[in-house]
């Protein structure tokens, strides 16, 4: 029976299972937002912010404005954007921003938290994301490591939220809203979030504006609007945040790192070394890479100075894309000096990026058994050559009813649709015994050369076997006479031959012994 | 040298010829990890060795994936030595395809990694140590065992990742029989005799 089952359609069920089997195997993801409100103005009031009115002001296009306060100075009737100046005299603590004092805790902040999990977002200046999904096992469940979080961050001293969701922006906008509730299924985000406040999703404010018009009001009310009609009404950003927040897409809320910046200066140890120069470089980027893996973050700008004795010399390297990867960066950097003209070979090289960016990633279970594809079937496994190569790699050999070898069989790629399926049973051209035939035929008999009577094909060959005679074809007009033998050579080699005795009268060979 | 003690001795299936059984180690075919057969001569003599291991998966009803045989496997002959032809796929890409072995590479892995295909075989004259090492390794997480038949006149400075090495060579061959050196060069699974001449 001739059976191609090389063409089997894949089911939609079967993909519908292929999906599943990848999806289950991708870890819980959890994410953590730490929300410390007013960090800046915390960080330099310290015990007070809680006791007295306090507010941090800060130098704006020249003018000193206040960016952050504490309830008790709201109901002392202050506001942001208020000139500082409006303050002195006044019963309230007064702080300038010092963004050195913040980065310094904001580090051991990171520090902390990277105990718990390698993937720790600076999502703002006030907010840290933290991934934690993958760690549950390790601290004994989400829970557990929600308290063990809690417990670090409190010797701090400070005011501080944390709120566990299993997208990011929704874990964002639970801290950041007055709901006090961890969400650690999906199946009750919805629930959770439906009566939080649209603001908190952060739209632009002609969006919001449109939102209110429609009479949509809380998370909730935009949960329960068609996509469509987002769409229709929205840009596709407004519904990708949307997305976001439901966990329908995989993605970060896209952020730059704010007021966050990577700064080094080295010494060149041997001035005027070529090598020795591009070493510091390199040492800086390693270190910048670090820095960089810490916020899951990259980079598209550098700004590099190299200072000598005469002069100091910028050269900035802008990027098509984020990056992260040392070497990559170091070529850039060797390219763009290349194209500008150092006088002298500097004696200190710094680099300054504050262009740090983070990016999307997908997190996996940090204590996966194997992370093992699923098998698929032989069936499936076809399919996908022909669908990804074409015809005509892969092949089964069918069997058809002839007396001539070569038409005995056929190769057939699945591309062969119109070949009739044949239930005649196999005929060989010799059906009295059993013969010997070889292991591997040639799809076209390969013509041979005659030197002194003997054939040749690597080195002169010596007939063993007696004469089989094939005679078929007659009758369609497709005669076929040869007389086979099998032939053998110096070194063992076993060939199947044969001598035509119809056409050429030549030698062909036809098979070969294994 | 490089010693590895922590591996892992995988399960061990006859080979269906009690001469070949008696001389490998572990009485057998290994069921996981790459096998390195080297022919002396233009994948001469090989064959004979994987008749009952390729006639029994078949008839099992599993598939049998031949990658990049030198000639197309004559259905008279393997179905007289029990082969259902049936379950043999060729995998064997046009000779002036772009990448052509890197496309074979990529299939194998993925043959690898079938449920219901436990023995790969391909056919190749020089292979990439590290292909090699990559083929070893997936094999092993699978559960398949993957041949890789070569032929090449400097072997003794092509190694390849395997678990197991030999090396064939025809000294003698008629139509029913052949008389063969077989040279055990390289086992991670136990220790035999290294040199043999077998009459299968």
């Amino acid at each position: 029976m001739i059976k191609s089952n090389f063409n089997l359609p894949v089911s939609r069920n079967e993909q519908d299972a292929n999906i599943n089997l990848i999806t289950s195997k991708l870890p819980k993801v959890l994410w953590c937002y730490i929300y410390i409100e007013n960090f800046s103005l915390q960080v330099m009031s310290g015990d007070g912010y809680r006791n007295r009115p306090s507010v941090l002001y800060e130098y704006i296009n020249s003018e000193s404005i206040i960016t952050q306060l504490n309830k008790k100075a709201v109901k002392k009737g202050f506001f942001i954007n208020m000139a500082s100046s409006m303050a002195y005299g006044l019963p309230i603590d007064l702080y300038s921003r010092d963004k050195i004092k913040e980065q310094k805790i904001k580090k051991k902040i990171f520090e902390d938290l990277n105990n718990f999990s390698p993937i720790v977002i600076d999502e703002s200046t006030d907010g840290i994301l933290v991934e934690i999904g993958g760690s549950t096992k390790l601290f004994g469940g989400g829970k557990e490591i929600f308290r063990l979080i809690h417990k670090r961050l409190t010797k701090y001293g400070y005011s501080f939220k944390i709120a566990v969701a299993p997208t990011p922006r929704a874990a964002l906008i639970i801290g950041k809203s007055e709901l006090n509730t961890n969400v650690w299924d999906i199946s009750n985000l919805n629930a959770t979030v439906s009566s939080i406040d649209l603001n908190y999703l952060d739209l632009q404010k002609k969006d919001m504006k449109k939102f209110l018009d429609l009479g949509v009001r809380t998370l909730g009310d935009v949960y329960r609007l068609p996509r469509a009609g987002i769409l229709k009404r929205f840009s596709s950003d407004v519904l990708k945040v949307i997305d976001q927040l439901y966990g329908r897409v995989a993605d970060l809320p896209k952020s730059i790192v704010n007021d966050d910046f990577f700064t080094k200066l080295v010494d060149v140890d041997l001035a005027g070394n070529m090598f020795s120069f591009e070493n510091c470089m390199r040492s800086i980027l390693y270190d910048l890479n670090i820095f960089l893996k810490k916020r899951t973050a990259k980079t598209r700008s550098l700004k590099w100075f190299f200072f000598s004795k005469k002069s100091l010399k910028k050269m900035n390297v802008k990027l098509n894309s984020e990056v992260s990867d040392p070497e990559f960066l170091l070529n850039e950097t060797k390219n763009k000096i290349k194209r500008i003209f150092l006088d002298e070979m500097p004696d200190k090289v710094g680099l300054y990026v504050d262009d740090v960016r983070h990016y999307s990633f997908q997190t996996t279970d940090l204590f996966s058994s194997k992370n093992k594809e699923a098998p698929k079937s032989s069936d499936k496994y076809i399919n996908d050559i022909i669908q990804n190569y074409g015809v005509n790699i892969v092949y089964q050999v069918l069997t058809k009813p002839s007396c001539v070898p070569e038409r005995t069989f056929d190769i057939y790629d699945s591309g062969c649709v119109s070949y009739k399926k044949t239930l005649a049973s196999r005929v060989s051209f010799s059906t009295k015994e059993k013969n010997h035939r070889p292991t591997w035929l040639l799809k076209n008999p390969k013509q041979l050369t005659v030197k002194n009577g003997h054939v040749e094909f690597e080195g002169s060959l010596e007939i063993i076997s007696d004469r089989e005679r094939l005679v078929s074809g007659w009758w369609d007009g497709d005669e076929v006479a040869r007389d086979y033998f099998i032939a053998k050579n110096r070194d063992h080699r076993l060939f199947w031959i044969f001598k035509d005795l119809k056409n050429d009268k030549k030698w062909y060979l036809h098979g070969i012994f294994d | 040298m490089f010693c590895n003690l922590n591996i892992n001795i995988p399960n061990i299936r006859s080979t269906g010829l009690l001469q070949l059984d008696n001389v490998l180690p572990g009485k057998g075919w290994p069921c996981a990890g790459l096998v390195d057969i080297v022919s002396v001569k233009s994948f001469e003599g090989v064959m004979p060795f994987l008749m009952p291991l390729m006639s029994e998966e078949t008839h099992l009803n599993n598939k049998l994936i031949l990658f990049d045989p030198p000639y197309i496997p004559y259905h008279e002959s393997i179905s007289n030595k029990g082969i259902n032809s049936n379950n043999i796929i060729i995998v064997k890409p046009d000779k002036l395809i772009k990448n052509r072995r890197s496309i074979i590479y990529d299939l194998f892995k993925q043959g690898l990694n079938l449920d219901d295909c436990n023995v790969v075989i391909m056919w190749a004259n020089k292979l990439p140590f590290q292909v090699s090492r990559q083929f070893n390794l997936i094999s092993q997480l699978n559960n398949t065992l993957a041949l890789i038949i070569r032929t090449d006149e400097h072997f003794y400075q092509e190694t390849i990742a395997s678990i197991l090495k030999i090396k064939i060579e025809i000294i003698s061959k008629n139509i029913k029989q052949q008389k063969v050196k077989l040279e055990i060069l390289k086992s991670t699974i136990g220790f035999v005799k290294k040199h043999h001449v077998i009459l299968i």
